[in-house]
């Protein structure tokens, strides 16, 4: 039970104070926290996590005889590799440890206890300690995710060069070797360095795109646009006996970087065909609705994998033996179609294909 | 005369039709399929005596395939080529040649299977 005025024997240290209040100021906190996060919510194991055993060492630290300079805080440095999991930032993080400050001079206040100054010493150093310990672990942790993750980058990257690379190798073998190779192979090679190329400008895209490098917006008759994405795409499709068709309602416009926009409608669309069926059909229709420009890009792969459709976008994840290749294309079209405000959903047709409906602001029409 | 025949398997088409005219040229029939599951309906129609197997494919893997192949009494025995840009991801028990794959060397390894397999039949 909490002391509250009235009461005889009030504590008369802080120590004293949070050994009886421990319960008290981890609620305290813990629901300060709670209303403070801008994140969903977190459960309460969770988001106390190693809390009460800090405040443990802190009441240790407090007692009279108590070594006054603490060390390193364990508690701490887990709390920041958790904190860091849960997906907090490191404001989050450095706030919790402001907000338990507070807390304890609420809990202070309340109780009429007057602070002195050696324990607010302590506290100060022990706070000190805990945001240092937690903050440099979330750090150091998130430098290793990023390392991580530049190296996943590269290892993508090279995967998607290999293939294009190997067929213009072996192109290039048939024509060093005995026997005559006609205009067939020198098409296999012009077509394999053009898609090493496409590789190397997709990632540049995607690095570039990471940047946040500024939009240069333009008004784009979408029409036009489409019709020359899809006849791009007609020679890989021709290739599998597939047909592009493309269907845009008349005079609609849409204003955005061409760039950006041609790498996200290109890389859904050559997607589209790289995963139908030989024989199979790839359709790209766009159209306005409710102050919106909605780009739709079926294609015929015979539908996903159960459980697949929330992979799809994970930027530059290998995933397994089937689809791989698939992750750059839709990061970068993902990342372009936000860049507009806009977004990129997929829908499944078990059976028959997916379906990517890219959405964007507008529309404009023409006057 | 006996004809020996290969199937080619790669997602890649390319790829796939370029062993195609080589190893036609060199008087093997070939047929190809661009995954696992293409490649498996080939074998079953027709047993050829040596597989160019790609392992990186959408739809159903090389690995898969291999493994389908060796549960199936009738299509285990066939000799396999695994061509791949990721060794390690290749089924044990088969001859692996690293994409980008050395022509002469491919030639030279189905020459070999095929021989061996047109023996009972001369």
């Amino acid at each position: 039970m909490m002391w509250e005025p009235g009461m005889t024997e009030p504590p008369s240290t802080l120590f004293a104070l949070l050994k009886a209040e421990r319960q008290q100021l981890i609620e305290r906190w813990s629901g300060q926290i709670r209303a403070a996060l801008a994140a969903e919510p977190v459960p309460n194991a969770e988001l106390i996590d190693h809390v009460p055993l800090f405040v443990d060492d802190l009441v240790g630290a407090l007692y009279p005889e108590a070594m006054p300079f603490p060390g390193p805080s364990q508690h701490a440095v887990a709390h920041g590799a958790q904190r860091l999991r849960l997906g907090f930032d490191v404001g989050e993080v450095v706030r919790e440890y402001g907000i338990l400050h507070l807390c304890i001079l609420q809990l202070a206040r309340e109780a009429g206890l007057a602070i002195d100054l050696r324990e607010q010493e302590v506290v100060a150093r022990w706070l000190n300690t805990g945001i240092a310990d937690a903050v440099s672990q979330y750090v150091s942790h998130r430098d290793l995710e990023l390392q991580r993750q530049g190296s996943e980058h590269v290892g993508f990257i090279a995967h998607e060069l290999r293939n294009p690379l190997s067929t213009a190798q072996l192109a290039f073998q048939r024509l060093r070797g005995p026997r005559p190779a006609g205009d067939r192979v020198l098409a296999i090679l012009e077509r394999s360095l053009r898609r090493a190329a496409e590789v190397v400008d997709s990632a540049l895209t995607h690095a570039w795109l990471k940047m946040g490098v500024a939009l240069r917006p333009d008004r784009l008759p979408l029409r036009e646009f489409l019709e020359e994405i899809g006849a791009d795409a007609g020679a890989e499709a021709d290739g599998k006996g597939i047909h592009v068709e493309v269907s845009v309602e008349a005079d609609l416009e849409v204003h955005g970087d061409p760039r950006l926009l041609r790498s996200a409608v290109a890389n859904l669309l050559l997607n589209a065909v790289k995963f139908s069926r030989p024989g199979g059909a790839v359709s790209m229709t766009a159209w306005q609705r409710e102050g919106r420009v909605l780009i739709e890009i079926a294609d015929s792969c015979g539908g996903l994998p159960a459980g697949r459709v929330d992979e799809l976008f994970a930027p530059l994840v290998q995933r397994g033996e089937d689809r791989t290749g698939f992750g750059l294309g839709l990061a970068i079209a993902m990342q372009a179609a936000e860049a507009h405000h806009g977004t990129i959903k997929v829908r499944d047709v078990p059976g028959r294909g997916c379906v990517f409906t890219v959405d964007l602001p507008g529309p404009v029409r023409h006057t | 005369v006996f004809q020996p025949s290969v199937l080619v398997v790669d997602d890649e088409v390319d790829i796939r039709e370029s062993l195609r005219e080589v190893l036609e040229e060199e008087g093997y029939e070939v047929t190809v399929a661009c995954d696992g599951q293409e490649g498996l309906a080939g074998l079953r129609r027709r047993k050829p005596c040596a597989v160019i197997l790609d392992i990186i494919m959408p739809v159903m893997s090389g690995t898969e395939m291999y493994a389908a192949m060796q549960e199936d009494p009738a299509l285990a025995s066939i000799p396999v080529i695994v061509s791949t840009s990721d060794p390690s991801r290749a089924p044990s028990g088969v001859l692996i040649m690293k994409k980008p794959v050395d022509l002469s060397r491919l030639l030279a390894a189905v020459a070999g299977i095929c021989r061996k397999a047109s023996i009972p039949l001369q």
